[in-house]
């Protein structure tokens, strides 16, 4: 088996997600990997003199954040027989995709003038091409949005997962001889239905939204603690990594099948948190909602670039 | 098989012809695809249905374009049903473009309102082709259960059983009458200042349905299980040990005469003693001897003195099981544990106002010299005080009464009674008994806090709203106790949606429908409702009984049915907490009884995996609708979407029209189920097929039909307003109003405002 392994915007995690699964690493042996820039001294150059679908798989985590991100990711299409986006980030674009809530300009402008790391009154802003004493300088093109790789070349498998679980790459090692059918290394089914707390869900409301600290009980059901666990709204598979230790699920693995976008999840929260609010004056219904400050971080956490929810224009500069 | 649809437009007498060109309309919608005929008529709640068939013939399903089917006072969705019915075409098979009120009536200039009616009709079409016919109810068990014996399930079940039903009603004690029993004078009615005697009563009462053949009574007997099975109640009821036949016991007292044990008499509120072999009071029915099995030391002296061989010592505990059509909880009220109020020292001479009752029934051995009556304990409470903060009541009412028979029975007694600031006799019998407690009564205003015990006495401090402190000396201090549900388990067996005091919430319309709880089927008759006097519980017995022979005619085929997806469904059990009519069940997936779903959509909306859907109301039906909305809309024009409820706005929005409230023309309509039946996902997904603002207006607060339908979709929108302000959104996009029916006014503003705002933003942009 011939192996392509890149990265993009990540954060490596991915990459050392690979290295710690032992199936992942003694079969390396069996393969011959030909490109993998974070583990071996690897250039462009090496990538692109391979020879077009002469590589049985492309493996690429990190989502599409620079120009050059977008060229090498064609590349590692043309040379591959099939391409396979690992992570979350590649997979939905991830934790940089939250960026997509503020354009190019404003991301630069608050990381190369606003932040307090920079030297007053200097505003040095990274361009694309620089003339410096006559020298003509380059830097990748900064987008003004992350991208997932399916928004830029044909993705054939989808491992999801911020990284993935090793469970997940197992599977997804063992499948490299013999690919599935299935293009999801994940359950369709949520993360709620292999749930062991599941059963203590009853019917009672959230009246509280707590943070994980406040956790009262080991084995009962997160949301009905008050924990705003995604595990209903976003595919298993993971074998509940989190949830085993008490953190709620943040939906790393991504929406499942039928939901229209992972801000579905607003609605199913929308109608079971608040309590006793039969009774209660509307304005007081919001009250358990309060604790929601940022509905984007909450609900796609990992999935921002690829929602429906993104795919409009901004109706003013943001 | 293909849709066949026939389109039956109707000029209104000519009230919609004046306002649309029905030559274009008829020009535009000839081609729409399953069309079999388009027929227009003048007045189609005027024609005989003989006529109407003439017009649709050769199709499967019916547009009718005319009047609202919500709001019109000739043709509105029931009268529509029956037409069908009677045509012979399932009632799931039409839809209404309701081109008067929401369009004719709307909009003036005659151009616009024909580009809409186009769409108005076109909307319907995409929606009725994929109409599938209406959900069959499962068959009906024609039998009731009635839990629990006083005053209401007595009602309820005799009612019900003299119309032919087969009632089976449930009483935990050994008796029926419940708390009636004990009271000695109820009240009569409202406007009759008299009392008659539980003694006359609940016997002529409770033998209406002990001899009645279509009631089954099991008095010593829980009802241990309720189970939702294909559309009715399985039910396990245990019948605790019959120590004593009641076909042979003859009541002789010869068994309590030699019995060695006694105990205390829970039916005098333990003021007095009765024998392990006994009955609970000399009128009791069924009129039997009861053993307690507790007190019963098994030694057979009862056996060799029994006359009729009516004693089995060795009686067991019997399981029924049984299937039930329709439930009736009747299980009164329980008294508000005084115990709890440390400082009045509830115990000998400080009691309940149903030991008064008792004591009242019983006599006093020796006049009391001064009785202290408190009103309002443990109810109306501030907060973080023990008790309740609603008002029992009756209990003011119930003191002056006991007033009034103390005085007649020992006229030296000195009587004071504290009260919390007022005195709520309510009504002309109780007002009366007050008035006429006037003069014989010393009404103090304030609290008592504290009574303490000295050589027989209580030493009372009484506190005034001022904080003054008064010490009274009394023999007796009667503390009128709030009243309490009882059988919380049933209730919650059940799965009935309680307000905040765990009383059952009843169904709205409220006023249409008392004793109905938002169950299908299951109905709150009595105290176990709120406090009511014994007349009101019959009142309600009656109500329930009439409701009770109604539904178990049968269901009607519904239109709008949850379904589950089992290949989607992940068996979260988000759709059982958050559906109000206890219609889902999740085990493995999601399983919906149909026969209780109201089909209000609040599982759709809140279910993270879209499994499930409502039939005739589907996303891609919204969705589809939504394309064609505004096909004559010209680009520029912002498109403006109410998804109306079913109930309140729809109404609202067809009232705007009755009152000729001018409305934009880039408005479209859609009648939603509950508010709370669209999903943020398919908000989002229909803003992406450029809807630019869109408006989702519910029933008032409180006024949910569906419980609170409402405040979830307000929770809702203002979670994904937050959102799209995130996203740079504008949040004028998307509206949430609370919109009642005769709030059209409000309505028209909230449209023509985001029709301003939209205007200033331009049209919503997908980028590529």
């Amino acid at each position: 088996m011939r192996l392509v392994i890149n990265w993009a915007a990540s954060c490596g995690g991915c990459d050392v997600s690979l290295l710690d699964c032992r199936e992942v690493v003694m079969s390396l042996a069996e393969h011959d990997v030909l490109y993998w820039p974070v583990a071996l001294d690897f250039k462009q150059k090496d990538l692109k003199a391979l020879e077009d679908k002469s590589m049985d798989f492309g493996i690429v985590n990190g989502a599409i954040r620079t120009s050059e991100q977008e060229e090498e990711l064609k590349i590692v299409r043309e040379k591959c027989k099939v391409l396979v986006a690992y992570g979350s980030c590649a997979c939905f674009g991830g934790i940089p995709g939250l960026a997509n809530q503020f354009d190019r300009e404003s991301i630069l402008r608050r990381a190369y003038v606003e932040a307090q790391s920079n030297l007053e009154g200097q505003e040095v802003i990274p361009k694309p091409e620089t003339e410096i004493d006559g020298f003509q300088l380059t830097l990748p093109e900064f987008f003004d949005s992350v991208k997932p790789l399916d928004r830029v070349v044909k993705v054939d498998y989808y491992v999801p997962g911020c990284p993935p679980s090793s469970s997940t790459i197992e599977e997804f090692a063992r499948s490299l001889s013999n690919p599935p059918e299935r293009r999801f290394f994940a359950s369709d089914k949520s993360l709620c239905h292999d749930c062991p707390r599941n059963q203590t869900k009853g019917a009672k409301k959230i009246a509280k939204i707590n943070r994980p600290h406040e956790l009262k009980a080991d084995e009962e059901c997160l949301l009905e603690q008050g924990e705003l666990c995604m595990g209903f709204a976003t595919r298993g598979g993971c074998g509940g990594r989190c949830i085993s230790v008490n953190m709620p699920c943040r939906g790393c693995y991504g929406k499942l099948p039928a939901m229209v976008d992972v801000g579905d999840a607003i609605s199913t929260i929308a109608s079971i948190t608040g309590n006793g609010e039969d009774y209660i004056p509307a304005p007081k219904i919001f009250d358990a909602l309060n604790a929601v400050k940022d509905p984007v971080g909450l609900f796609y956490q990992f999935s921002l670039p690829s929602s429906l929810i993104n795919s409009f224009s901004a109706d003013r500069s943001k | 098989m293909q849709p066949r649809i026939s389109i039956l437009i109707c000029t209104c007498g000519g009230q919609i012809l004046e306002k649309i060109d029905l030559n274009v309309l008829h020009e535009k919608i000839k081609d729409l695809d399953h069309v079999t005929g388009i027929k227009t008529v003048d007045n189609l709640c005027k024609l005989e249905t003989s006529d109407i068939r003439s017009y649709i013939s050769d199709c499967d399903r019916v547009l009718f374009a005319g009047c609202s089917e919500r709001s019109s006072l000739s043709f509105n969705e029931d009268r529509i049903h029956s037409l069908l019915e009677e045509l012979g075409i399932d009632i799931s098979m039409y839809e209404v473009a309701n081109l008067r009120e929401q369009c004719a009536w709307a909009h003036s200039d005659k151009n616009g309102a024909t580009g809409k009616a186009i769409d108005m009709v076109r909307m319907a079409h995409a929606k009725l082709k994929l109409n599938t016919p209406a959900v069959k109810p499962p068959e009906i068990v024609k039998k009731a259960l009635v839990i629990g014996g006083g005053p209401a399930g007595i009602q309820t079940a005799m009612e019900a059983g003299n119309s032919g039903i087969d009632v089976t009603l449930v009483e935990k004690n050994h008796y029926l009458g419940g708390h009636a029993c004990q009271i000695p004078f109820l009240f009569q009615c409202e406007g009759w200042p008299s009392m008659c005697t539980s003694e006359c009563i609940v016997p002529v009462q409770a033998r209406n349905v002990i001899f009645n053949p279509n009631v089954t009574v099991l008095t010593n007997s829980l009802v241990q299980d309720i189970k939702k099975e294909n559309g009715n109640f399985k039910v396990t009821i245990q019948k605790r040990a019959e120590f004593v036949n009641p076909e042979r016991c003859v009541s002789c007292n010869k068994c309590s005469d030699i019995c060695p044990e006694e105990v205390e008499r829970e039916f005098d509120c333990n003021i007095s003693k009765r024998k392990a072999i006994d009955k609970d009071f000399y009128l009791a029915i069924p009129d039997t001897y009861n053993i307690i099995e507790e007190a019963c030391t098994k030694c057979g002296e009862c056996l060799n003195v029994c006359p009729t061989d009516a004693i089995d010592l060795d009686a067991k505990v019997e399981i029924i099981e049984d299937t039930f059509g329709a439930i009736a909880l009747a299980t009164g009220f329980d008294s508000f544990d005084l115990s709890r109020l440390q400082e009045l020292n509830y115990g000998e001479n400080v009691i309940s106002s149903l030991e008064m009752e008792r004591l009242i029934a019983r006599g006093f051995r020796d006049a009391p010299e001064h009785v202290v009556f408190q009103l309002c304990t443990g109810s109306r409470i501030e907060e973080g005080e023990e008790g309740v903060s609603y008002c029992s009541k009756t209990c003011c009412g119930v003191a002056v009464k006991q007033i009034e028979r103390l005085t007649s029975m020992s006229p030296e007694t000195e009587v004071s009674v504290v009260y919390n600031n007022d005195i709520r006799t309510y009504e002309r019998a109780l007002e009366q008994f007050y008035n006429d407690s006037k003069d014989l009564v010393d009404f103090i205003n304030g609290r008592i806090m504290n009574v303490e015990r000295n050589n027989g006495k209580l030493n009372i401090t009484v506190e005034s709203p001022d904080g003054d402190e008064e010490d009274i000396e009394a023999d007796i201090l009667v503390l009128s106790e709030a009243q309490i549900p009882a059988a919380s388990d049933m209730i919650e067996k059940l799965g009935l949606r309680t307000d905040i005091y765990n009383y059952p919430l009843e169904g709205q319309p409220r006023i249409l429908k008392p004793t109905e709880s938002y169950i299908d089927r299951i109905y709150v008759a009595g105290a176990a409702g709120g406090p009511k006097i014994v007349q009101e519980s019959i009142e309600q017995g009656i109500t329930a009984a009439m409701r009770i022979v109604q539904a178990l005619k049968g269901k009607k085929p519904q239109k709008f049915v949850s379904t589950v997806d089992s290949e989607l469904c992940s068996a979260c059990k988000i759709c059982e907490k958050v559906c109000p009519h206890g219609a889902i069940q999740v085990d493995e997936e999601a399983v919906v009884d149909s026969a209780f779903c109201q089909g209000c959509g609040l599982c759709v909306s809140a279910c993270p995996t879209h499994a499930l859907q409502l039939t005739n109301f589907q996303d891609r039906q919204v969705l589809e609708q939504v394309e064609v909305a505004f096909g004559n809309l010209s680009e520029d024009e912002p498109r403006i979407l109410a998804l109306l409820c079913y109930w309140c706005s729809y109404a609202a929005g067809d009232l705007a029209g009755y009152n000729r409230l001018q409305l934009p023309e880039n408005l479209r309509t859609i009648r939603i189920r509950c508010s709370s039946s669209i999903n943020s996902g398919l908000i989002m997904e229909i803003f992406r097929r450029g809807v630019d603002g869109i408006l989702i207006a519910g029933c008032p607060p409180k006024n949910c039909h569906h419980v609170s339908g409402n405040y979830m979709t307000a929770k809702r929108v203002r979670l994904m307003n937050m959102l799209m302000s995130q996203i740079g959104l504008s949040p004028s996009r998307l509206k949430w109003e609370y919109i009642g029916v005769p709030m059209w006014k409000t309505l028209g503003k909230s449209i023509k405002d985001m029709d301003k705002a939209l205007r200033k933003l331009g049209r919503i942009k997908v980028r590529g």
